[in-house]
Order: C-alpha cells, then sequence, then structure tokens
C-alpha cells in the first residue's frame, strides 16, 4: 500500500471542512471496499478522512412517516433495526443477502451507495480501465463481459453497480442528505444519485467532490407485506450477484396499488425497472402479469458479447420475485 | 507393579480422539512459517510481470531503491546465478529446482521479475510498486485448445485390446467431451517462508508438505550440499499440493537473504498464489465408451487434451482411473499437452484423478441412461478384483460393497431413473451416483523414537520430518506409538517438520498416513525389541514396556527404524476406494443449485481416527463441490491474466452450498497394503464427487453438464437432453 495521511474527524462538519480544497478527497467508512482498492493500488489516496466514528448512527422517523437511516450505521444494524425490519423487510432481506456477516458488521450505509464496481479490468491495474484512468479504454467491452451491463451501458464503460442495498433503496425509494464542503446539506432523490456511464465512467455518482453522505431517508414505507429479494449467484453467500431483483407490492382488493421494482448486476446503477413498476399498478397480481411486467422490464436490454443470459436470467427473476411477493401472504 | 494399559480393547489406533495439537491451534500457540521470530529479519515483497510472453527491456529500481528502509531491488540483472534447467521437465516423482530472476524471458503473465527488501513489509510493499519494468510484449498464447499438443515422456500412451473392435461390437456408445477449468488450491496459510543464511547453511521456516524433498530442491537450486539446507515446518495451513515442492519463492527469499546477509521473510500474497504457487490444469477429455446391451464395457478410450506451460512441464494425468477402475478388454488412454502462456500447472489434490473421475463417471452415467440400467448396477457388473491394467490382483477392493451399502444408507430405491420427474415445489430433485478410486501408494519413512521411564511411567517422543498439513498426522502418530509402546497416548509427544529428523517422504499423494505410521510402528518394534534384550527377556514377553525397562536398568532409550513397501505390494494393485451418492436441488427459475446431501463410503483400509479421516473426506467432499459448482479460474483471453484475482471472485464453496454430509468406512483388513493396513483417504475424498454431482443434476434436470462449474448461466442455456420431456 502506498502511504497516506489519516484524519479523524470529530464531525461531520469538522470532515468536510479538513477535505476542502483537496482535489481528490476519500471518506474512509467502514473500509470493506476503499482498502481493498488501496491495497489493489486502484486508489491512491493522499489522505483519508475517517468517519465510520461519527456519531451519526441513529434510525429515525422522518415527518413523511419513512425513516431516515445514519450514513455510519453499518449495515448489520441497520437491516435489523426494529424499525426497518416492521417496515422495511425488503430492506432487510437485501442487505442480509450481501457479502458476508464480517463485511456487514463493518460496513456503513453511506459508504455501500459508494461501492465501487466489481469489473476485473478496473481491479487489474496493467489493464485499460476508463473508470479507473480516463481515457485507458474499456477492457471490458470487448473482454471478459459475462458479468457486465445489459442496460444504460456506453462504449467507455460496461460495468456494473455491485451494491446490494442499492437495489432495495430503488425500489423503496430514497433520498440522499449530503453535507457539502461549505456546511450546507443538500438532498439528492436516489434515482439521482447514481449515473449511467456516459463518457465519464470514473464518476460513478453525483457527488460533488468534498460532499459527504451523511444520511439516507426512505420514503414512507408500502411493500412491508409484499416483498423480496431475489439474488442469482454462483454460490449461496458471498458471491455478487449475476441478477438480482427487488421486488415490493402494495395490494388492494386483488389489485396492485404500488409497485417497486429494481435490478441489480445488470447496470452502471440501480436498474429502477419503471415502466414494469406502472405496468403492474391497477393490475391483477397474477403470472400473466408478472410475466408481462417482466418483458417489459427486459425490453431495452442490450447484452454484449458474453452476457445475453442475463436476458432470460433478469425475465425470470422479475416473474419469480414478483411471485414470492405475492406468496408471502397468500 | 502398576500394569499400563496392555490388551485390545484399549486399541489406540482407531480411536476417534481429538487431535493432539488441537488446543495449540485454537490458541493461536502453533507456530506457521511467517509466524517465527527471527531476529533481525527484514521483508520481501514480489514484483510481477505485467504481460504474459515477452522481454524485459528495461527496469528501473531507483524510485524503490530510494525509499526510506529498502535494502535491495533484485532483477535479473544482478539476482545470484542458479542451477539451470539442465533440460529439466518437471515430472511430480522427481525433486526439481526452481531458479528464478535468471532471464529477461517472460513466459506468463505474474511471473516474478523483481523482488524488494526492506525494513518492513510496508515499506517492502510500497517499494515494490516504485518498480518500473518495461517490456518488448509479444502475443501470448493463452487458450490451448486451437492447438496441436504432444504426447509427454512421462505419460505415454496406454493401449491394451483393440479399441476399435470394441467400439465397433459395442450396441450402445457414448462419445461425449468434457470441460474443467483452471482451479487454484488456495490453501489457507499463505505460501511463506523466513530464509536465514548461518554461514554456508540456510535456514528455512517454510511451510512445506515434504521437507526432505525441499532441501533437496533448495540445495539443487543454489548448488550447495543438502546438508547446508535446515528446514523448519512444524504446522502447515494445508497445501493440496501447491507446497509439495520448494517452489520459485523460496528460491527468492533465500537469494534475498543472501545479499542483504539478513534473514528475510516472504509471504506470497493471496493474489499472487493465483500466478506463483501453481494450478490444476484446464482438460478437454473425450470419452468413448462402448457397451454390449445387457451392460458389459466392450471399449474405453480416454483422451486428454490439456496445457502446461512454455518453460516447465507438469501433466495431470487424467486418464488414470480409466485404465483400471472398470472391467474392460479394450482401452486407450492418452494425454496431450500444449505449452501456452499460463502459470505452470502443479499438482493439486488427486491430480488426475479429481478431474478424470468426473468424465469417466459421468461418461458411466451416460451409458447407464442409454442403457436404461441403474448406474449403480452398471458399475457393479463391470467390476474387477484385477486391475486390468497390469494383471496385478487388487490388495482389497470393496468398491462392489461401497456402492451397494452406500445405496442403501441413502434410499438410492427411491430414484426415478427418468430424469426431471421430481420436483419440490420450484426445485427439480436429482439423485446421482459415481465411483472413486485412489492409488494407496506407500514409501520408505523413517521414525526416530525415544522413551524415558520414571518410575513405573514411560513417556515417549517420535520424531520424523514427516508433515502434518492440517491432516492430524501428529494425532496418527501418537496413537500409533501409544499402541506399539502400550503406553497411553497422552504419553507421546510427536515432533514433526524438521528436516534434522529421519526422512518421511511427507504428505502428499495420499502416501503420507500409510508411510509415516509404518515407519513409526517400525521404530516402536525395533525399540521394544532392543529393550528386551537388554533386559534378556524373551522375544514374546508381554509385560510393559515400564517393567521392561526396569528388569534392563533403563531409564531411557532411542532408537530409529523405518518401513518400506514389501514385495507382496509390488505384486498386487493397492487402491482405496469409494462411492459417493448425492441429492442435488435445482431451482426451476433461477437455476441456482443446493446439494441437498451427500454420502460417501469409503473403503481404505484401516481408519486410523474416524474424527480426523472423516474431516478429511468432508474437505475433499467440498473441494468435490467446489469443482462441480463454484470453483474456477478465468484467463483474460488477450491479456492472459486470471480475472479472477481474490477468493471474492474465485469461489470455493460455503457453508450454505451444502447441507448434510454422512461419510462411512467400510471395515477393511488389508495387510497386503502394508503391516499398518493403512491406504490414504486424503484424495480419495474428492474422486468422482463432481462426477456424482452433475449426474444428480442430469438426474433432477435431464441436462448433461459437461463443462465444469456447472453456474447459474451455464444450466440456463444448456439444453435439456434429446428424447427427455421437458417438464
Amino acid at each position: 500500500m502506498r502511504p497516506f495521511n489519516y484524519i479523524a474527524s470529530t464531525s461531520p462538519a469538522d470532515a468536510v471542512a479538513a477535505n476542502a480544497g483537496n482535489p481528490a478527497p476519500h471518506y474512509l467508512g467502514g473500509g470493506t471496499n476503499l482498502i481493498d482498492l488501496m491495497k489493489e493500488d486502484v486508489e491512491r489516496p493522499e489522505t483519508l478522512i475517517e468517519v465510520a466514528s461519527l456519531d451519526r448512527k441513529e434510525v429515525e422517523r422522518t415527518a413523511s412517516g419513512g425513516l431516515r437511516l445514519g450514513a455510519m450505521l453499518s449495515n448489520t444494524e441497520t437491516a435489523n433495526h426494529p424499525d426497518v425490519r416492521r417496515d422495511y423487510p425488503l430492506l432487510t432481506m437485501t442487505m442480509l443477502a450481501a457479502a458476508t456477516e464480517q463485511i456487514r458488521n463493518m460496513a456503513t450505509n453511506g459508504g455501500n451507495l459508494l461501492q465501487r464496481t466489481r469489473c476485473p479490468y478496473f481491479y487489474e491495474t496493467s489493464m485499460p480501465c476508463n473508470k479507473r484512468e480516463p481515457g485507458s479504454g474499456c477492457g471490458a467491452i470487448n473482454g471478459m463481459n459475462a458479468l457486465h451491463a445489459i442496460f444504460g451501458w456506453s462504449e467507455s464503460c460496461v460495468a456494473t453497480n455491485p451494491s446490494d442495498m442499492n437495489i432495495a433503496l430503488a425500489a423503496i425509494g430514497a433520498t440522499v442528505e449530503v453535507l457539502q464542503p461549505n456546511g450546507n446539506s443538500r438532498r439528492i432523490p436516489f434515482a439521482d444519485f447514481h449515473r449511467l456511464p456516459g463518457d465519464e465512467p470514473q464518476r460513478d455518482n453525483n457527488l460533488a467532490p468534498g460532499e459527504l453522505i451523511v444520511g439516507i431517508e426512505l420514503d414512507p414505507p408500502k411493500f412491508s407485506d409484499n416483498y423480496y429479494y431475489l439474488k442469482i449467484r454462483e454460490r449461496s453467500s458471498y458471491a455478487f450477484a449475476l441478477v438480482s431483483v427487488a421486488a415490493g407490492m402494495q395490494l388492494e382488493g386483488g389489485r396492485i396499488t404500488a409497485a417497486g421494482l429494481a435490478m441489480g448486476g445488470v447496470s452502471h446503477k440501480p436498474w429502477k425497472l419503471t415502466a414494469a413498476e406502472e405496468y403492474l399498478v391497477g393490475k391483477a397480481p397474477e403470472t400473466a402479469t408478472f410475466e408481462a411486467a417482466a418483458e417489459i422490464a427486459m425490453r431495452d436490454a442490450r447484452p454484449l458479447e458474453e452476457n445475453e443470459y442475463k436476458i432470460e436470467m433478469g425475465r425470470r427473476a422479475v416473474v419469480r420475485a414478483l411471485q414470492q411477493a405475492l406468496d408471502r401472504t397468500a | 507393579m502398576t500394569k499400563q494399559m496392555t490388551n485390545a480393547a484399549d486399541a489406540v489406533v482407531g480411536r476417534p480422539i481429538d487431535r493432539v495439537e488441537g488446543k495449540l491451534k485454537v490458541t493461536g500457540r502453533a507456530k506457521y512459517a511467517s509466524e517465527f521470530p527471527v531476529e533481525g529479519v527484514v521483508y520481501a515483497c514480489g514484483v510481477n510481470s505485467t504481460v504474459a510472453k515477452g522481454e524485459i527491456t528495461r527496469i528501473d529500481a531507483s524510485a524503490a531503491e530510494d525509499q526510506p528502509g529498502v535494502l535491495k531491488v533484485i532483477t535479473h540483472q544482478n539476482a545470484m546465478k542458479l542451477a539451470t534447467p539442465d533440460k529439466e521437465r518437471i515430472a511430480l516423482e522427481t525433486t526439481t529446482i526452481a531458479p528464478v530472476l535468471q532471464s529477461k524471458q517472460i513466459n506468463w503473465y505474474g511471473e516474478w521479475v523483481a523482488v524488494v527488501v526492506a525494513e518492513t513489509f510496508e515499506q517492502a510493499s510500497y517499494a515494490a510498486r516504485l518498480v518500473d519494468v518495461e517490456y518488448a510484449k509479444a502475443s501470448p498464447k493463452v487458450d490451448f485448445k486451437q492447438e496441436a499438443g504432444y504426447v509427454p515422456d512421462m505419460q505415454p500412451t496406454y493401449q491394451r485390446g483393440d479399441v476399435q473392435a470394441g467400439m465397433a461390437a459395442a450396441d450402445e456408445r457414448v462419445e461425449v467431451t468434457y470441460r474443467t477449468p483452471v482451479e487454484h488450491h488456495h490453501p489457507m496459510e499463505l505460501h511463506a517462508v523466513i530464509a536465514e543464511w548461518m554461514g554456508e547453511e540456510l535456514e528455512l521456516h517454510l511451510c512445506s508438505q515434504m521437507v526432505n524433498d525441499n532441501a533437496q530442491g533448495v540445495a539443487d537450486t543454489f548448488k550447495i550440499p543438502k546438508k547446508n539446507v535446515r528446514i523448519i515446518a512444524p504446522f502447515i495451513g494445508g497445501g493440496f499440493g501447491s507446497k509439495l515442492q520448494a517452489q520459485e519463492h523460496v528460491m527468492l527469499a533465500a537469494m534475498a537473504a543472501k545479499l542483504v546477509d539478513r534473514p528475510v521473510q516472504f509471504t506470497v500474497s493471496r493474489q499472487q498464489m493465483f500466478t506463483n504457487t501453481g494450478l490444476r490444469q484446464e482438460n478437454l477429455q473425450r470419452m468413448r465408451l462402448g457397451a454390449t446391451r445387457d451392460g458389459k464395457l466392450t471399449a474405453l478410450v480416454h483422451d486428454t487434451t490439456s496445457h502446461t506451460a512454455t518453460n516447465k512441464e507438469y501433466q495431470e494425468p487424467c486418464g488414470a482411473a480409466s485404465k483400471m477402475l472398470y472391467k474392460v478388454a479394450n482401452n486407450r488412454v492418452n494425454h496431450q499437452l500444449v505449452p501456452i502462456n499460463l502459470p505452470y500447472p502443479w499438482a493439486m489434490r488427486a491430480p488426475g484423478e479429481a478431474t478424470g473421475s468426473y468424465a469417466l463417471e459421468c461418461a458411466m452415467d451416460e451409458m447407464a441412461w442409454k442403457l436404461k440400467m441403474d448406474p449403480v448396477e452398471f458399475r457393479i457388473l463391470n467390476d474387477t478384483q484385477v486391475d486390468p491394467s497390469n494383471d496385478k490382483p487388487f490388495s482389497s477392493r470393496l468398491l462392489t460393497q461401497c456402492l451397494r451399502i452406500g445405496a442403501k444408507k441413502f434410499g438410492w430405491s427411491d430414484r426415478p431413473m427418468e430424469p426431471r420427474s421430481r420436483r419440490e415445489g420450484n426445485w427439480l430433485v436429482g439423485y446421482g451416483v459415481s465411483a472413486g478410486s485412489r492409488q494407496a501408494p506407500l514409501q520408505q519413512s523413517a521414525a526416530r523414537i525415544k522413551v524415558n521411564r520414571d518410575g513405573n511411567t514411560v513417556t515417549a517422543t517420535v520424531q520424523t520430518d514427516a508433515t502434518d498439513i492440517g491432516t492430524g498426522t501428529y494425532t496418527i502418530l501418537a496413537q500409533t506409538a501409544a499402541e506399539y509402546l502400550k503406553i497411553p497416548v497422552e504419553n507421546v509427544t510427536v515432533q514433526l517438520g524438521d528436516s534434522r529428523y529421519p526422512i518421511s517422504p511427507g504428505s502428499g499423494g495420499s502416501w503420507g498416513a500409510a508411510s509415516f505410521t509404518n515407519g513409526v510402528r517400525a521404530a516402536c518394534l525395533k525399540l521394544l525389541e532392543e529393550v528386551k534384550t537388554a533386559a534378556k527377556a524373551p522375544a514374546d514377553d508381554d509385560r510393559s514396556l515400564a517393567d521392561l525397562m526396569d528388569d534392563a536398568d533403563l531409564s531411557e532409550h532411542s532408537t530409529t527404524g523405518s518401513a518400506a513397501p514389501t514385495e507382496e505390494f509390488k505384486n498386487h494393485s493397492v487402491y482405496s476406494f469409494g462411492a459417493n451418492f448425492s441429492e442435488v436441488w435445482v431451482d426451476v427459475d433461477t437455476q441456482m443449485c443446493r446439494v441437498q446431501r451427500i454420502l460417501t463410503v469409503g473403503a481404505a483400509g484401516t481408519i486410523l481416527n474416524p474424527k480426523t479421516a472423516y474431516s478429511q473426506v468432508l474437505g475433499g467432499l467440498v473441494m468435490g463441490l467446489g469443482m462441480a459448482f463454484t470453483e474456477q479460474s478465468k484467463v483474460e483471453k488477450q491479456y492472459g491474466n486470471f480475472i479472477t484475482r481474490s477468493l471474492n471472485d474465485y469461489h470455493v464453496p460455503v457453508n450454505l452450498d451444502l447441507a448434510d454430509v454422512q461419510v462411512v468406512f467400510l471395515p477393511e483388513d488389508d495387510k497386503i497394503a502394508n503391516p499398518m493396513g493403512v491406504k490414504g483417504i486424503g484424495e480419495l475424498g474428492i474422486c468422482g464427487v463432481a462426477g456424482s454431482l452433475a449426474n444428480a443434476v442430469f438426474n433432477a434436470t435431464g441436462k448433461r453438464m459437461r463443462d465444469l462449474p456447472i453456474t447459474p448461466e451455464k444450466l440456463l442455456t444448456t439444453k435439456v437432453e434429446e428424447g427427455l420431456a421437458m417438464r
């Protein structure tokens, strides 16, 4: 690892102030991703500002009836918080499908939003990667891309967002609360938080330099009865999703009154299946409906050479996740 | 006089006692190679090539050398001159040299190109990043499948009968190709070494499976006498073959220690263990089977094509079991190698037999299905008590019993032969079976026994350079000595893994337990004989050792004894056998697989300690499960590096992947194998496992998975076999 400066901050304001003017600021949360990337020489921060120990660990009720999750709360504490378990079991189920117990104990909510891709070309510094080294080219687009994107990719990057938590947040709806270097706070709708690669794949999200995530506000709960997170992977635990689906439905009088649907493992950002969600609303929750929604969900997929399988896998995952969500109360 | 235990009811061998070194391990007091406190130690960090083929044109180490704490940067330009491979090509049974940093030539991605030595690990690893290497890059060859191979000298084509005639005489034929991917050993303990020169003598704390062999390999590489190399390896955190030989990093550490005149610690990183400590090669296995309608094999052809490094040769003998497991008159086994720009392959748990048994046992299943015959019965019908490859009788072979007893315990009769006909909710359910076999070799092995008497209490110390790679060597040797000296096992201390101790063959090839225990037994019997002579007691005097020593007026005595294979052993084929039954559930939508249960029945002679034996077979089953469903190292097609570069991407199975495991050992008394009646189990545990699981997947889904590992992606894109109803 390269030498770096380490600053333990005492408050969020202190942390952002410490970063003011730093052209490549790095906050250190649980370190489950950043430290790995430093060991791999992918991230080379001059200064790390430690924020995981800051007192932003609460779960609070918001005025609109949602929950506000502290950014520095661990994934384990969040997933198992009684209010989260009661009102947002989809989030609990999703978070517990991620990584391993040990990693979840260390990983913070803010850090989870900022997980970087697991694309091997990003990790191996001797291979080209526009995300790691803008302008060096994309090794994956004509290389080993079985695990890469089928939605929203660009010629410059076909990487995927690896987070599970992000997929549930996309389905549930949330707002990211950010502290700016000038001390003001800013609110970013979750759907606008992550970016598609376009021609700037080095930017995973729309945070401005030096901004610090301090909280995540969940939209009011709608899917506490009918929800499911389906994660298809190459082993039963500690593997990233080939394809995953977070599905939530609100049911009333034999109809779907609200739907949350998002897919992981398929895009540079958590892939919210908006058209499929809209299709579901007002329909009867039955197999034919789910299959039609799945067709809509996969309509715009553009596979790469090695990942065409994700279209059929994604279609099946949508149907199955909705079915499991329905069966939960059946 | 108190009697120490003497009667057979108190037999120590065969009891499931706890590991004698268990407490040391769980309390962290067992020292592994990198943990020894060596005064003045400094740290080395390796630099790897970032091209797969070419030449180093320039190395600028100045930035690294300028860093605080950096003592030296060693490259091919300033490396010590080591032994030159004298057209030497690696063969498993021979000691090998491992010259490194001897040329500017690059043979594979990740080859060592430099090593940085610094006062601290952090300084060394940072400076290693600053070594600037430029290459004249050539286009690497990393896919062997398009290339023509050659037949390696160590694996000449084997043939008996007339396979063409055998195939022509068949009523049913199976002609299919199976592919297995590159796998890596990944023992939990990283490869590590501390090297220290004391004048002409080199002392190595080394995680080594074979101490004596490694001392020879190091000596030959540095062209120094073997007696000048001392290896200390009391605890090894797994090896699976990767620690059989002293590899290049060992030479790097020794060279660095010489050049900086300080002890040097070198730990190979997990990422480097993908490129610098061997791998299991990718194999294409073309199987051709012929059988008569009533289920007799008429021909069996097993052609393997695989790769080796451009500068080293290693051949995994995939066809080994196909020569001897079934009664078939017409048989051909052929291996071809293609040199490509990948790291050198190396023996990985049951080399050849693990991968070969997948192909053979799946092909047997395919044939049984064609014949509409129960695959258990089909195997039993083709069983043989004589090894058809050499006409020697098997010293013991309970394969039929393994299959029959396993089938009964497993509930095999519940299995519908028709695939895709059992469903539980969203899961398709299938059963699979395979046979397993693994040669049970025996090698000369020596041990020193020292006994001390204090009144009526005798304590013993056993010393041998044998190793315990997590297998239970400490425990079974304590049990063996207690048994033959007739003293309590608590009174036996076992000391292992030091090249100053009597020579054993080390741990590898499933010969460890049999060789070591027979050596210890021989040493104990010799010691008893010597004490009886001193006591002027008759040879059949069955008094306790304490009494005999008292009579001889001895308070201590020591001796060295050894055992070697007998003529009778050589006149037989000596193998362990087993049968694997598995139940696999495949999710009808996601195509994810869950192994609901595995039952394995093994016949492997005397089971010295059922607890450690179970643990070893369990490990083999899990590794077989990894082979079937999760493990693969993927090679980047243009760059020639592995894109699976951590245990995050290289998927070893997790607990959730496997539910219930049962291991049954059949009682087997095989004194032809050796006086202890011990046959190896370390590799038997993995043999056939992937085949059994793939056959269960076929029974569940109707899909023949001829390309491992069986991933959701592959299951999704593989068609149900022709003629099967798609339910």
